[in-house]
């Protein structure tokens, strides 16, 4: 029987921002969805399968943003996955064939062939298209708890100069987790963990109880958390903090020396997209030429500043294996260290990326079965722990209001405020002040036409507040299309709002925009009211 | 041995029982959501139906003139001309009649003229992989291009917190109020003026001075004090000391400007609280609050019975160098701004996609 003196709870926030271009099939940015569904969403459903057929017992949290669960509902998307699959399962056909000068490539090539043949009969044939399934089925079965986010991710710290947008993102992403998951959302993961006290009262009246912050946010609550963030904090507000635990997000993410830089793991930057002779390869990257990843990458790390061997699956899995060893020895000591001060069981939070798992670290998913099997079956004195059940079992809780924060670099707002994307906000707040305008103005519409386009206009302002783009901007990826994402969204905001007030209504223009812009079909613009 | 194979098996029965629990559970909720669905009446579904599918087709029906428009499949290509032939044939005539009376073609015209070449090229060379009947691709949608106004036109200045310690302000001022200024003051007003922003701390009362210029509409000001409250203001100071005749301090009165002395408020902007940038520690005090979430009472309990092993605490900063004694030997770790320390998650080295 083991001796619980402390928990672990993991969040893995899934997060992409909307991408959906009815009206061309040459946008990269699709591709983001289409990796991250057969590099991470697949594997961790598999690996909680094999948890679930094994009867081991775990507990995990997991965002699903609106914007994913709609782009995961996304008949268009969902048949242009398909395609992405059939033609990498092709490209896999031929690899079998010009890999033949090595053994070990070869063998690779074959893995990769299974892989993306399985991901189609996975996606097709048990999951019907329709990933959002599987994962209710693990909330069904009570081992993961799914939370919800803002509806477009939008960073609350810099919108809630007027709270009702806020107050809108905060709505809409409760209702978007209803309609899919069929029950209320305990739990937030606030955008960017993004927390300002003004939020509170909004994520109090749609019943959310408690939101995930950085370290400081709890850390440099007022007054000081007597726990420091290996406790909850709850606000004035009722609402419940849950602080990110600083040595265990190390351990995984320190780029340093970080668990995803093992020698044994794929190495990331080596992919036959960059790799195999130009004119082989056309046909696979982007319609323009560019070299892009395929995904088929058959290097490991090896070491600094050397030559890259090729990829044995077997030892990454020993990695893997050895890691999660390390993984579960550190919490344990860090427990009983802990446990030894405390009145409550310590809690120790590790939010991060879903993304991380699978895309960034190939290997990920399989190290998360593997210490989930640890954790239950070896001598350790933790458990898995959801944020819902350490509140049910323990809510006396120290009265706190957490400290303005992000989980951003700095911890502040300083990477979607500066002086390559500052531009956007006075925008963004304009467009958030119309949208309460035309609320007042045209309140519970009867017309069809106008109430359609009042909706559309929700849909551009929610869209054009996503936090991605100027998370992009700053982080000089592909800040040609969010720079035009911003655009885009606003311009036809603005369009629309002259025309509703105009009482001119273009409605083939309409009709345009909302097959473009179709995110949240149930919105309803009267929550900026 | 008899023990163990007892607890070996206890554990075994034990895991049966908790996912035989789990698939229970799980039918439950299969159960509950079918009830619920059932339970749903008519009206209801109807208009959920309505609400959810397709708004696209509640536009559709607002407009029977809209065609049908198909997202392009990758690698699939429209078969489909534009009107090139319903134009030409509106323009044939006028093609004659024109050639008839000049040799000089029209844009349009020539866009038809090599139209008919190239037709006639692929006519003649059917082994081309491409034809121009099949290879158009042309998407049903609309084409768009937007560009974000440079202003709008109104007053306004506004404040956002960058960090604990920097504020962004962006500000405008509206045409109508530019003529105000003007009307009272002279057309010369912005040239015998300049701006500035007057940043206020509400916590500790205290105001001073940005100057700042006309080719601005944004700033980043540094301040000393965080977790306080600021309000900017926007205003313009006379470069020298004014003296007002009857008829502008009638105008100041009537327009209702703010002018003290050689300073005109022209704006104010929202109230801001920063954010903290440190542990707080001499905010905790000897009673800390505590409240039962479920049921909403609150308690107060001494500090010195939270705190297993230490004999008395004095202050928390003793407790947090024991619990976070290991991030401490971190040269990263920064206990007054550890979240810069671990999370690279929007920093170039990011674990997102974008």
């Amino acid at each position: 029987m083991k001796n619980i003196k402390g928990y672990v709870s993991f969040i893995l926030h899934a997060h992409l921002p909307y991408i959906h271009h009815p009206e061309s099939k040459d946008y990269l940015e699709e591709e983001w969805l289409f990796e991250a569904i057969s590099e991470c969403y697949i594997p961790l459903l598999l690996n909680f399968q094999k948890l679930e057929e094994e009867k081991v017992d775990f507990r995990l949290t997991m965002t699903m943003t609106p914007p994913l669960l709609n782009m995961l509902d996304n008949k268009l998307l969902q048949e242009r996955y398909i395609e992405y699959l059939e033609k990498h399962i092709e490209l896999c056909e031929k690899e079998t064939e010009r890999t033949t000068y090595d053994e070990r490539c070869n063998k690779l090539s074959y893995y990769y062939l299974d892989r993306y043949k399985n991901d189609l009969h996975i996606y097709k044939d048990v999951y019907k298209c329709n990933l959002i399934t599987g994962f209710k089925h693990f909330q069904d079965i009570g081992v993961l708890e799914i939370i919800t986010c803002g509806a477009t991710h939008g960073y609350f710290p810099i919108l809630y100069v007027n709270e009702k947008t806020v107050r809108a993102q905060i709505a809409i992403g409760v209702n978007c987790y209803k309609k899919y998951f069929g029950k209320q959302p305990r739990g937030i993961w606030l955008p960017e963990c993004g927390y300002v006290p003004e939020a509170d009262k909004y994520l109090r009246e749609f019943g959310i109880e408690y939101v995930i912050t950085e370290t400081h946010g709890v850390l440099y609550a007022d007054p000081t958390p007597i726990y420091g963030n290996y406790a909850p904090i709850v606000s004035s507000d009722n609402i419940v903090a849950f602080a990110r635990d600083i040595e265990s997000s190390q351990q995984v993410w320190s780029s340093i020396n970080g668990y995803p830089g093992d020698y044994n793991y794929r190495e990331f930057y080596r992919d036959i997209g960059y790799d195999a002779p130009y004119d082989y390869i056309k046909p696979y990257i982007a319609t323009n030429g560019v070299r892009v990843n395929t995904g088929i990458k058959y290097h490991r790390i090896t070491g600094k500043d050397c030559e890259k061997d090729y990829y044995d699956v077997q030892w990454a899995k020993d990695s893997a294996e050895r890691q999660a060893g390390h993984f579960l020895n550190c919490r344990t000591a860090q427990i009983e260290n802990l446990s030894s001060y405390m009145h409550v069981p310590p809690i120790v939070v590790c939010p991060y990326d879903a993304e991380l798992y699978g895309h960034w670290w190939y290997e990920g998913p399989y190290w998360l079965y593997i210490l989930f099997k640890k954790i239950y079956y070896d001598e350790c004195n933790f458990k898995l722990i959801t944020p819902s059940e350490y509140i049910d079992n323990f809510p006396n809780i120290q009265v706190s209001t957490p400290c303005r924060s992000s989980w951003g670099a700095n911890g502040y707002s300083e990477v979607w405020l500066n002086q390559t994307n500052d531009y956007a906000h006075r925008h963004l707040h304009k467009a958030g002040d119309r949208m309460c305008e035309l609320a007042w103005l045209y309140p519970n519409e009867g017309d069809t036409l106008r109430r359609q386009a009042l909706n559309q206009c929700a849909r551009e302002l929610v869209l054009a507040q996503s936090s991605d783009w100027l998370f992009i901007i700053t982080n000089g990826t592909m800040v040609e299309y969010a720079h035009k994402a911003i655009k885009d969204h606003i311009g036809r905001f603005t369009k629309l709002y002259y025309q509703i007030k105009k009482d001119k209504i273009d409605a083939e223009y309409l009709y345009d925009i909302a097959q473009k812009d179709d995110i949240f079909p149930e919105i309803d613009y009267m929550i900026y009211y | 041995m008899p023990n163990k194979k007892i607890d070996d098996e206890e554990k075994v029965l034990k895991k049966e029982k908790t996912w035989v629990e789990k698939k229970v559970l799980a039918k439950n909720v299969q159960n509950v959501d079918e009830t619920l669905t059932n339970k749903k009446d008519e009206s209801t579904k109807i208009k959920e139906t309505s609400k959810q599918n397709d708004f696209k087709d509640i536009l559709k029906k607002e407009l029977p003139k809209i065609k049908e428009k198909k997202a392009l499949p990758k690698n699939k290509v429209n078969k489909e001309l534009p009107k090139t032939k319903a134009k030409e044939k509106k323009l044939l005539p006028k093609i004659k009649e024109k050639n008839i009376l000049s040799n000089e073609l029209s844009e349009e015209q020539k866009d038809l003229k090599l139209l008919d070449r190239i037709k006639e090229f692929f006519k003649r060379n059917p082994d081309k992989t491409s034809s121009l009947d099949e290879n158009i691709e042309q998407s049903d949608y609309l084409p768009e291009y937007y560009d974000l106004p440079y202003r709008y036109n109104e007053t306004v200045v506004k404040i956002l917190a960058q960090t604990p310690k920097r504020l962004f302000i962006y500000w405008d001022i509206a045409d109508s109020d530019i003529e105000k200024y003007r009307k009272a003051f002279g057309e010369d007003f912005f040239e015998k003026t300049y701006p500035v922003l007057l940043v206020h701390n509400e916590e500790l009362n205290y105001t001073y001075e940005i100057p700042i210029n006309d080719f601005a509409n944004s700033w980043y000001i540094d301040i000393k004090d965080s977790k306080n409250k600021y309000t900017v203001q926007l205003g313009r100071k006379f470069k020298e000391y004014p003296k007002f005749v009857k008829e502008t301090q009638q105008i100041i009165q009537e327009e209702n400007i703010n002018l003290q002395n050689d300073y005109i408020e022209i704006v104010s902007s929202n109230t801001l609280e920063v954010p903290n940038d440190h542990v707080l520690f001499e905010n905790l005090n000897q009673y800390v609050l505590y409240r039962n979430v479920k049921t909403k009472e609150e308690n107060k309990k001494d500090i010195t019975t939270l705190v297993n092993g230490i004999a008395k605490v004095y202050n928390v900063y003793d407790l947090y160098k024991i619990i976070y004694k290991d991030e401490m030997n971190n040269v990263m770790f920064d206990l007054n701004n550890p979240g810069s320390a671990g999370n690279p998650s929007s920093s170039m080295t990011s674990s997102r996609f974008l």
